[in-house]
């Protein structure tokens, strides 16, 4: 239900007034969340600008889902790199111990694990995606509202489904977000 | 900026604040049990935890740590437990604690539950050091040394069972040694069926034979015979040293072939001696008694204790590297790298623990630990570990320690029990101590130092007044009545262990007052079945090796015999044929001789005959 929601909540959006900009931030925030350890007090800090500045949630929601199963399909894959990549930062570049030191000394950053090897890495990737992705989500929203929306109702697979009962229920089921 | 999102954000803060309040002790109460059990590979379990976070107050109302060794054994509990966290330090993610008061500390009691944990703790791959190195030798020892299976053969040597599981290894050597002196055996047969050199020599004797001095009547036919007879010794000048070149060639892999043969007697000794280790029998004597008494429980309380102290030791080194080994933790978990700034807070530091508790023989103990920090560098300071107790009775006990790792890391223990009561004490489980002590008293003194590279150790235990409980209806077999002999005969009992480790050796000392008695008693008991035992292994590798070796001397014999035959027929032909020429060449000579003489008389009385008529 919660995914059917934040869905139905997603075309909503995609199909509102919201403007890009707000759907790109509400993704890319999403994101951070989603390949990064949960429990970790930066991500509380997304949380709050989720919260408290006009971006889209439901995008956010379906960032978070999208990333966490991205990392956890091919967490063989990119544990490693993030492993790698967070030790190679806290360890063999010399010029950024300050850095580390200070955030590790630091009331509250502290706790922010930004000195396991997993968190950082990861949270560094994410930050490495947060222009491209911005900008990408972006220009799809455009694109989508431009053209794909529009061919997308049009398609006679979509018009036998908005008649089916399924559609009806899921229609109403995608009212309760409302 | 959203109110929406605000207030929601408040909504959801204080739901945080509620559930904190409601949850944070069962949390802290599984994390702290969690770490705990993962440091000490058994389960650790606290109760009752509170944990104030207006007042960073803590206190839980009991804790159990479970031996690893003995699952259903606790090493430490302890009761009522209460301190204060730091908050300043708190922020900054350092747990800073100024002092911890324990109550009701005791430790080997029982446990209702085992202790043990399912989840299998992934040990970290550490470099070896001293401690490990250690570890690794006192366990191989008690895995090798025949000594530590003395109660087997006070059963009975079951030298029959024995056999069944021999490994004799000389056979195959000898069929493998066989098959490479063949390969070598039959490249010599090659060789000598590729020389030719009979052909040779009968080709060269028949030319020799051809030149017959004696119907050579003019000069030049005998010179030009002997020029012939000079190519033919050239010719055997270069077949003799060929030849003295193949007698050395063959000299060489024959001596090498002795020497292979050489090895299979030491061959057979090793599979006895193999034969000896497997069957574990002992050599009784004074040094190995103290080991087949006390071995098992020195070595397995050394291991334990150098285990505890190598934990101590790994996690403080994990806390000091600023450039740590990379490590391979699990998935999505990481790796912590602990960052330090001069003269900051370390991640850990609990300055103080008051202890006060008994221990299960009812000495009222108390002491301190001070300094348990995760880096020690940072407080320049060691930890410090401080008991002591007493009981009205005089009974006593210090236990004082230091784990320094300031500078390489050092350990230091030392602990004394004077006056202990030792009603009911079982010291050994060997066959040769198997009553517990009904009545006496022990003073019991160790002392360990542990360095980067290399350890040192002594224990020294000295039981008085000494009653051994004998059980209502003792036994009655042979061995059982000797023990039962030398232990009604000692009042006191002595007891020294040393054990001293470096990079290269550990050497392990046990000394004992029983030891002169226990190993004259027991030579008389067991020390002939085992002879016996020894004897009929002996046999039985002999059997299964003698026929065998025979087979493979007669083998290398009669090669060798043929092959020096072959070798010393054409160094004979090669004599003959140097002879013949030899021989030849003076007949030659000789007929030359004689030819010249001939032709010298034959001028002088030409020459005669011209002069007479010249003077006529």
């Amino acid at each position: 239900m919660v995914v059917l929601k934040i869905l139905s909540k997603l075309f909503k959006a995609l199909r509102s007034n919201e403007s890009p900009n707000q759907l790109a931030w509400g993704f890319v925030l999403g994101m951070i969340i989603g390949l990064t350890p949960l429990w970790n007090l930066h991500n509380l800090v997304v949380i709050v600008l989720i919260l408290i500045f006009k971006v889209n949630a439901a995008m956010a929601g379906v960032a978070f889902i999208l990333f966490d199963i991205i990392v956890f399909a091919f967490l063989p894959l990119l544990d490693p790199l993030f492993h790698s990549l967070g030790y190679w930062l806290l360890v063999d570049v010399e010029w950024l111990r300050p850095l580390w030191v200070f955030i590790s000394t630091t009331p509250v950053l502290a706790w922010c694990n930004f000195n396991n090897t997993v968190v950082l890495g990861s949270f560094v990737v994410a930050l490495l995606l947060v222009v491209p992705l911005y900008f990408f989500t972006k220009w799809w929203v455009v694109q989508y509202r431009d053209k794909i929306d529009a061919r997308i109702q049009k398609w006679k697979i979509v018009q036998i489904l908005k008649s089916t009962k399924l559609v009806q229920l899921y229609n109403k089921i995608s009212q309760l977000g409302d | 900026m959203r109110w929406k999102g605000i207030i929601l954000l408040a909504v959801i803060i204080g739901i945080v604040v509620v559930l904190s309040l409601l949850l944070t002790d069962i949390w802290l109460e599984r994390q702290f049990e969690s770490l705990g059990s993962a440091i000490v590979g058994a389960k650790v379990e606290i109760d009752d935890l509170d944990f104030s976070l207006f007042g960073l107050h803590m206190r839980w109302d009991s804790l159990q740590v479970t031996n690893p060794k003995n699952t259903m054994k606790n090493i430490i509990t302890s009761g009522r437990t209460d301190f204060d966290l730091d908050l300043l330090p708190l922020l900054k993610k350092k747990f800073i604690v100024e002092n911890i008061q324990m109550t009701n500390v005791t430790s080997g009691t029982d446990r209702s539950t085992d202790g043990k944990i399912d989840k299998k703790v992934k040990k970290e791959e550490a470099k070896p050091n001293i401690l490990t190195k250690t570890i690794d030798r006192l366990q191989a020892d008690i895995a090798d040394a025949p000594a530590w299976q003395l109660d087997d053969f006070t059963k009975k040597v079951n030298v029959d069972s024995i056999l069944k599981f021999l490994h004799i290894t000389s056979p195959a050597k000898l069929d493998s040694l066989q098959n490479d002196l063949k390969t070598t055996y039959n490249q010599w047969d090659s060789t000598f069926a590729a020389v030719g050199w009979e052909q040779d020599f009968r080709y060269l004797e028949s030319r020799v034979t051809a030149i017959k001095p004696a119907e050579l009547r003019t000069l030049d036919g005998l010179q030009s015979a002997y020029t012939t007879l000079n190519q033919i010794n050239d010719k055997v000048d270069s077949l003799e040293a060929f030849v003295t070149e193949t007698r050395q060639g063959l000299a060489s892999d024959l001596g090498a072939t002795t020497a292979k043969v050489g090895m299979v007697d030491d061959w057979i000794k090793s599979d006895f001696q193999n034969a000896l280790e497997q069957a574990k029998l002992p050599a009784i004597n004074k040094e190995n008694i103290a080991r087949f008494i006390f071995g098992d429980k020195v070595i397995s309380q050394a291991t334990q204790i150098l285990g505890m102290v190598n934990t101590v030791r790994s996690y403080s080194e994990k806390f000091k590297s600023d450039k740590p080994k990379k490590e391979k933790p699990p998935r999505f978990k990481g790796q912590t790298i602990y960052f330090t700034r001069q003269r900051s807070l370390p991640t850990l530091w609990i300055k103080n623990i008051e202890l006060s508790g008994h221990t299960t023989r009812g000495l009222q103990i108390g002491g301190q630990l001070k300094h348990i920090v995760s880096n020690q560098k940072l407080i320049n300071e060691p930890t410090n570990l401080d008991i002591h107790g007493q009981r009205s009775d005089g009974a006593n006990i210090s236990f004082l320690g230091e784990f320094n790792y300031l500078e390489s890391p050092m350990e230091n223990f030392a602990l004394t029990l004077g006056k202990m009561p030792l009603d009911n004490l079982k010291l050994s489980s060997s066959p040769l101590l198997p009553n517990a002590i009904e009545k006496g008293t022990g003073d019991l003194e160790i002392k360990l130092d542990i360095g980067s590279e290399s350890l040192a150790g002594g224990l020294e235990f000295i039981a008085g007044n000494i009653n051994f409980d004998f059980g209502e209806t003792p036994s009655e077999k042979p061995l059982d009545k000797t023990v039962r002999k030398i232990l009604s005969s000692k009042s006191t009992l002595d007891l020294n262990v040393s054990l001293k480790s470096d990079n290269d050796n550990t050497v392990l000392g046990l000394d004992s007052n029983l030891d002169d008695l226990f190993a004259n008693e027991l030579k008389k008991i067991i020390g002939e079945e085992i002879q016996q035992a020894r004897a009929k292994i002996e046999a039985e590798v002999d059997k299964q090796v003698t026929r065998r070796k025979k087979e493979f001397h007669t083998f290398v014999t009669a090669k060798t015999a043929a092959l020096e035959a072959e070798m010393t027929k054409y160094e004979n032909m090669l004599n003959e044929q140097k002879a013949q020429v030899e021989e030849k060449k003076k007949e030659l000579e000789a007929r030359i001789e004689e030819e010249k003489q001939k032709a010298k008389d034959s001028i002088q009385d030409e020459a005669k005959k011209r002069l007479k008529g010249l003077f006529d």
